[in-house]
């Protein structure tokens, strides 16, 4: 199989494999499946990741967004070894009559066979649909044949959340930006409940005059240092003000994640703090009042960035804002 | 100048709402409880709906606060499942309930909304945003809006709208009457009429698939176009609604609001750009167009049908007139079938075939739009018997499994040239996934943001009912053999024949 592996057999595999799934059919249900795919998702993983838990992310975000799922799991070592393995996950929708599966195309190879695996990937990705990549980790988002890859792709996402150095991690994906790569980041995406619950306030059309007396934004956060996604939130706030001479301040809590944000204004101040279970306590001066912010799965961040099609301006600015947070 | 606001990420985040306070009058119905508060609160737990959201209910049984968020809260489990009601959400979302008991007649419960209205502008800051939701009997429609004139209610700091429910009238002259009334209030602007058909996300994407795309609208137009059928069938009766449907019937219930404006967004013409006059515009020009039957037209044109009993799988199932709370020699339709036409320079001569019923088979809405065949068939003696079908079918389904199917002829594999109809599908599940929106949520907000696109205008109202209203009289006048179906069927006899009369058959959804 190694040696035979080719865009035609892969191709050949998956009509196969579609033709045995629709022998299956009944006489009731003559087409009982329907076979779906909006778009190509190449994740590119290492070999050790557990594939289950994969697929079942992949299976998940499949139900709002049907693709061609293409997992490429990295093995140690210099062997040219490529072998691959076709899957479906299929789900009956609610109130539906036919059952919607999407195809998994599962491929092992070693990082030194990578190279010769994208005119392949090139080959089987879903034609006149976009190309999606996910890179599961640092080391596989610095690899020379992921930044070719970028270059068939509309979206490269990463979670800098796993990069186990923040600032390298912001300032790499900021000169990628510039670059013109599509980069996304899944703790961007993560505090996108936070930014919307800022933004809410501010429609108030007179609490817009605040903004101009800006003098701190604090993000309070778990863990010693500052997660990319607190650079992000702060990097957000000063990048849509439009002017950095704000003071940013982090401070480490007990948690997860984002914890809260307070902006500080002359005579004003926004609290936003997690309260008990997913919901968020909000303070506007003496006005309360509590809203949700769940935290949500990876499938789930996974989902809102596929949603999220073409270029993204406001992550742009506010990715360089954090990277020049980080470096100070 | 007003600032805009700096956050704003229209990538990422809905465009916003501003603060308002709904008041719902028949806040203790059937309506508030199984719609309008599932949907409320299925927006709040979206994060859709403004923080500083209130609702302000009101109707004439006596209750406190509590015991009416209490109400709302145990309708949840049942018409909201899955949404959390025994944690912080539901209590920081219904801790903006407040209830007024009173009697829709006294002008003192109008006072008493004022004053709580005064109050929640001041504690929620909505700027004296209200939204007026008249969630009770369409008979009490005028005296809602005549108090909320007299106490000064409709005018204030912020926008005040007025949302109502069909019916709007029950002919020309009592939907022209009504609206007189409510427009001595409210002006049109600021009155929403809701067809939640309107609000459905496959109705909506008509426009969508029309308009955006290049390759079909060429085709839109009585050049190409054999016949349309549109379908709205229910495989249930009328349930506990026996007494209100005895009153209004498949044609006044169904046709003249849903499927009229089904058939207006089929049949509009392009707007330059997608703002709600233009939409309304065009939907309404395209009403205005339809002929108008004469009264010895009907017969030909309009076919009544009425359920009897049957028996469906394992089950009795009751005739019309056994339902509860219907009287036994009622005369009212159950099923409705009309042939219209418009009279325009794209829809000339094209029969616009519309039917609705209950107890038919299955519950299915679709529009077919059956295209006229090739000039000249070259494969004709292989393809002889289609059973009055054209080949070419473009279907819009849009309740269950929304999508749209393209029907053509194909080569059956093998020697010869024989030909199959076959079918090219898209199905929205396959592309995008399972998310389904509620008609209601959709309305409610586009209400709350001043968006009347997918409401009916007056000219709208005015313009369906020119159109079923010479039914409804030759309809009144005459005795029919009812019932003339059979629960679980496609309807009367004579509905087929009507189609047949032009060569046509209703296709199977």
């Amino acid at each position: 199989m190694p040696a035979a592996l080719s865009a035609d057999s892969i191709l050949a595999g998956l009509e196969d494999f579609w033709a045995s799934l629709g022998g299956q059919k009944t006489a009731s249900e003559p087409h009982a499946l329907l076979r779906a795919s909006a778009m190509t998702l190449i994740v590119i993983a290492e070999e050790a990741e557990d594939p289950a838990a994969i697929a079942e992310t992949i299976g998940e975000v499949m139900h709002d967004h049907p693709n061609r799922a293409i997992v490429v799991r990295l093995r140690p070592g210099t062997e040219t070894l490529i072998e691959h393995r076709i899957t479906a996950h299929c789900w009956m929708p609610f109130g539906g009559r036919r059952q919607i599966c999407c195809e998994q195309v599962e491929i092992t190879a070693s990082g030194a066979s990578l190279p010769g695996l994208l005119p392949i990937l090139t080959a089987i990705a879903a034609p006149d649909l976009p190309v999606v990549v996910w890179c599961r980790g640092a080391r596989i988002y610095h690899l020379p044949a992921v930044g070719a890859l970028a270059g068939i792709s509309h979206k490269l996402i990463v979670d800098s959340t796993g990069f186990a150095d923040v600032r390298a991690a912001l300032e790499d994906l900021a000169a990628d930006a510039k670059r013109g790569r599509p980069v996304a980041d899944l703790s961007w995406t993560r505090i996108t409940r936070w930014r919307e619950i800022v933004a809410h306030i501010f429609d108030h059309p007179g609490r817009r005059e605040f903004v101009r007396d800006m003098r701190q934004v604090k993000v309070f956060h778990a863990g010693d240092a500052p997660p990319a996604s607190a650079y992000y939130l702060a990097g957000w706030v000063l990048a849509s003000i439009g002017h950095d001479d704000v003071a940013a301040r982090f401070e480490s809590v007990a948690g997860a994640g984002i914890e809260g944000i307070v902006l500080d204004f002359d005579s004003h101040l926004v609290s936003i703090r997690r309260a008990q279970g997913g919901s968020v306590r909000i303070d506007i001066d003496s006005l309360a009042g509590c809203t949700v912010a769940p935290r949500l799965t990876e499938a789930e961040l996974l989902g809102n960035e596929l949603a999220i099609s073409g270029k993204d301006a406001v992550f742009q600015r506010s990715l360089e804002m954090a990277a020049r947070l980080a470096r100070r | 100048m007003e600032l805009g606001n700096p956050f704003q990420d229209s990538l990422r985040f809905e465009s916003r709402t501003l603060p308002c306070a709904s008041v719902i009058f028949g806040a203790t119905g059937d309506l508030t409880r199984r719609k309008l508060v599932p949907a409320l609160y299925r927006l709040a737990c979206e994060r859709r709906l403004p923080p500083g959201f209130a609702l302000l209910g009101t109707s004439r049984t006596p209750l406190t606060d509590d015991q009416f968020r209490e109400k709302l809260r145990a309708a949840i489990p049942e018409f909201a499942p899955g949404l959390p009601v025994d944690g912080d959400m539901w209590r920081s979302f219904s801790s903006a309930f407040f209830y007024i008991p009173g009697d829709l007649k006294d002008p003192a419960t109008y006072q008493r909304l004022a004053a709580k209205l005064s109050e929640i502008e001041t504690r929620f800051e909505t700027g004296g945003n209200v939204l007026f939701y008249l969630a009770t009997q369409p008979s009490q429609y005028e005296t809602a809006a005549d108090g909320i004139g007299a106490a000064g209610l409709a005018r204030g700091n912020g926008w005040r709208r007025l949302v109502i429910e069909k019916p709007f009238g029950h002919d020309v002259s009592s939907a022209r009457e009504l609206n007189a009334r409510l427009q001595r209030i409210f002006p049109e602007s600021e009155i929403y009429r809701i067809d939640h058909y309107l609000g459905k996300e496959t109705v909506q994407n008509i426009l969508a698939f029309r308009f955006a795309n290049g390759i079909f609208e060429p085709l839109w137009n009585r050049r190409y176009v054999n016949h349309v059928q549109i379908t709205a069938a229910e495989a249930i009766g009328v349930e506990n609604r026996g007494a209100y449907y005895q009153e209004a019937g498949a044609l006044s219930d169904m046709i003249q609001n849903h499927l009229l404006q089904i058939m207006a967004t089929i049949g509009m013409e392009p707007t330059p750009v997608y703002v709600a006059d233009a939409v309304r515009d065009e939907r309404a020009k395209l009403l205005r167009s339809i002929r108008i039957m004469k009264p010895d037209e009907v017969a030909l044109n309009a076919v009544a049908g009425q359920y009897g009993p049957a028996r469906i799988g394992d089950s009795e199932v009751p005739g019309f007139r056994q339902e509860p709370g219907v009287r036994p020699d009622s005369r009212t339709e159950t099923y409705a079938a009309v042939t219209l036409f418009v009279d325009n320079w794209r829809w000339a001569g094209v029969p616009f075939c519309l039917r609705t019923g209950k107890r038919l088979p299955r519950r299915v809405t679709d529009i077919a739009i059956h295209y006229s065949g090739a000039p000249h068939a070259p494969f004709a003696e292989s393809n002889a018997d289609n059973n009055g079908a054209t080949p070419n079918l473009l279907i819009i389904r849009i309740q269950p499994e929304e999508g749209i199917s393209m029907r053509f002829l194909s080569k059956e594999p093998g020697g010869g040239m024989r030909l199959r109809p076959v079918s090219m599908d898209f199905n929205y599940g396959a592309s995008f996934g399972s998310q389904e929106a509620s008609a209601y949520e959709t309305l409610l907000l586009d209400a709350m943001r001043g968006d009347p696109t997918l409401y009916i205008r007056q000219d709208a109202v005015e313009a369906s009912w020119a159109v079923v209203q010479p039914i409804l009289e030759v309809w009144r006048n005459q005795s029919f053999g009812f019932p003339n179906y059979s629960a679980g069927t496609w309807g009367p006899a004579a509905a087929d024949e009507m189609l047949a009369r032009r060569g046509h058959v209703w296709r199977s959804p």
